[in-house]
């Protein structure tokens, strides 16, 4: 899988870089538009990750060319603007989806791995991992073979722990997934807490090991050790 | 007051100080003339008995207009003039007459008489009346003369002032158009002009900088907060990281995470404020309600609250749907967080209003605060307590209003909705 990151802010371009390569990905980056327009012109990208706000120009303009050449490329926008005019502008120009700054880097993956299945898999893929089994055509999850009947926002969680298997996950970024934006934020994430101790039993029930671990001071994480 | 009142007021008061004064100086004036008339008449007839007396006549008493007496060569009298009531018989009926007297004493040949002289004042009285009747005439004439020509003076002449007024009353420097005002003939009222154009100029200029400013500001601290929250998530990720260290980095993070949610809500506030939602379109309240019902359902949960719904089946209303879900989720949000354990959620959603009532702690606070930027429920609490504010900006976009009510601990936040 390769990804083109645009992004002129080179402190956050690194991160995205190093976070996407620890995933498996082939990263390149671009921190304007002519690199980014003459990384286009040269290579195929799987994914390309377009901050809009370039020192040289709007990001928008590189979407025409993605369009022009014919790619078969997944695009995110990053946007700091968060103007619902970009995010049209954007979507209307065959970009897949957007992403407000700032984001979070977990989030930023499993976007990326959405679209991914979406165009490989017609989104009828499954995960599996360990004893873990999501059939994402049905939306059910089996457990080394059992059936485990999860409720919408645990089967959501689930779903998002193990595209995000070994990460830190924090609480923010958890709320912000499966919650939305307008949650009232920050000082009580009992709510989570309450779906992560039904998603664990759940899961225990249907034969699995507690697989979703509490990282002290930081969230949880999916492991199997 | 109005301007009109308060010069017509002072005409009157100067008017009727002037009536007053005249009044007095006249009366005077006239009381001297009238004195001295009546003293020289009464001289005229002494002298006129005086002559007859000399010629060795007898005059005869003529009650009461002359007595003539004779008295002592002793007798001494102070000659003084002063009023005096006579009771006149004139045919049957007695009438009483005030006569202006002065007694005389005089020798004439060696024997002393008495003289007492009268003369009667009848006119003086009717005299002072009349002239106090034409005066008060007068000055009533003048003054309903006096407030006439002030109404029409105020009319024309401060026709541009009124103008002015009203248009500073319905100018607002949010909107983007300029002020209206039309030119004056007359030096100040231009010179007002003039300098209300340059004031509402420079308002409008510093507000829009100010405005531009929050904006650009907020634009600005995105991206230094991105790669705090992306480098954050990296230290997290590194499998030598101390737990005393996870902890320190997940309050960092947190505290990154509700710096972020601050500022996106300042932006969207001024956003809002400038108007930048103009995408109107259809919207059905009562999915974009249970939208977010759905997704604040876990946080009502954890407090076990009650909720109880009364919705119609489709409430369309023109607005922004990125708006109304914010408004939408605000009021539900602050149901929620202002309940205590086991509380209630009443909803009530209909053409007519939209109503969150939640059971709470009652409040002696004036809820107008509770609308305002930065204002917390809980001074403690980590929520910005911007909220409610977003909820009065968008309200006001729309032309929503907003009532509140409490009763017994019952807290309700309806929404008047001009719907279609």
């Amino acid at each position: 899988m390769k990804i083109l990151i645009v992004e002129d802010e080179k402190l956050l371009l690194e991160s995205v870089t190093k976070y996407l390569s620890a995933e498996g990905f082939l990263c390149e980056e671009a921190s304007n538009m002519q690199e980014a327009s003459e990384k286009i012109e040269l290579y195929d990208y799987d994914i390309i990750i377009l901050d809009l706000t370039l020192p040289d120009g709007n990001g928008l303009d590189l979407l025409l060319q993605l369009k022009n050449s014919k790619q078969d490329t997944g695009v995110i926008i990053l946007t700091a603007k968060n103007s619902l005019d970009d995010k049209l502008k954007g979507l209307d120009q065959g970009a897949d989806d957007y992403l407000t700054k700032p984001f979070h880097l977990v989030e930023l993956n499993s976007r990326i791995k959405a679209i991914i299945r979406r165009r490989q898999f017609n989104g009828k893929e499954k995960l599996i991992w360990e004893g873990v089994e999501i059939d994402l055509g049905s939306k059910e999850v089996f457990i080394y073979g059992t059936l485990a009947v999860l409720s919408k926002k645990e089967y959501e969680m689930l779903l998002y722990f193990l595209i995000n298997k070994n990460r830190v996950i924090t609480k923010e970024a958890l709320a912000e997934h499966l919650w939305g934006d307008h949650y009232d934020e920050s000082d009580n994430f009992d709510f989570i807490y309450a779906h992560i101790k039904n998603l664990r039993r759940k899961i225990r029930k249907a034969g699995g090991k507690n697989y979703i671990k509490t990282v002290y001071g930081l969230g949880y994480r999916l492991t199997s050790l | 007051m109005k301007l009109l009142h308060y010069t017509s007021r002072i005409y009157l008061i100067y008017s009727l100080a002037i009536f007053a004064v005249s009044s007095v100086l006249i009366f005077i004036v006239i009381n001297r003339s009238i004195n001295a008339e009546l003293h020289e008449r009464l001289e005229l007839t002494r002298d006129m008995l005086i002559r007859q007396l000399k010629s060795g006549k007898r005059p005869v008493s003529m009650p009461p207009y002359w007595e003539i007496s004779k008295v002592d060569r002793s007798y001494s009298n102070v000659a003084t003039e002063k009023d005096t009531v006579i009771s006149l018989r004139v045919e049957e009926e007695v009438e009483e007459e005030v006569f202006r007297q002065k007694i005389y004493i005089r020798q004439v040949d060696n024997s002393t008489y008495k003289l007492v002289i009268r003369t009667p004042k009848t006119g003086a009285g009717y005299l002072f009346l009349s002239i106090a009747m034409y005066l008060l005439l007068i000055v009533i004439i003048l003054l309903s003369f006096l407030i006439v020509i002030n109404r029409h003076i105020s009319h024309r002449l401060w026709n541009p002032f009124y103008q002015y007024l009203n248009a500073l009353a319905s100018y607002s420097f949010s909107d983007d158009v300029p002020i209206e005002l039309n030119k004056s003939k007359i030096y100040e009222f231009e010179q007002l002009r003039q300098e209300l154009l340059h004031l509402t100029n420079k308002l409008q200029k510093d507000y829009k900088h100010l405005k531009r400013f929050t904006e650009n500001a907020s634009h600005e601290i995105q991206t230094p907060l991105s790669i705090i929250i992306t480098r954050l998530e990296q230290i997290m990720n590194l499998e030598e990281l101390p737990p005393v260290m996870a902890k320190e980095i997940g309050a960092i993070f947190s505290a990154a995470n509700r710096l972020s949610k601050l500022n996106q809500t300042l932006l969207l506030l001024s956003k809002i404020e400038n108007r930048q939602f103009p995408n109107l379109e259809q919207v059905d309240l009562v999915s974009v309600y249970k939208r977010q019902i759905d997704l604040l359902r876990d946080l009502a949960d954890v407090k076990s609250l009650r909720l109880t719904e009364t919705l119609k089946s489709e409430v369309i209303v023109m607005t922004n749907l990125d708006l109304v879900e914010i408004f939408i989720a605000n009021l539900l949000n602050n149901a929620i967080r202002h309940n205590y354990q086991g509380g209630d959620i009443h909803i009530r959603l209909n053409d007519k209003e939209f109503c969150v009532g939640n059971t709470g702690a009652p409040s002696d606070e004036n809820p107008e605060e509770w609308f305002r930027r930065f204002k917390k429920g809980n001074p403690a609490s980590s929520s910005a307590g911007l909220g409610l504010a977003l909820v009065k900006e968008i309200g006001e976009i729309y032309g929503w209003r907003i009532i509140y009510t409490i009763e017994d601990g019952y807290h309700q936040l309806c929404t008047e909705l001009n719907s279609k």
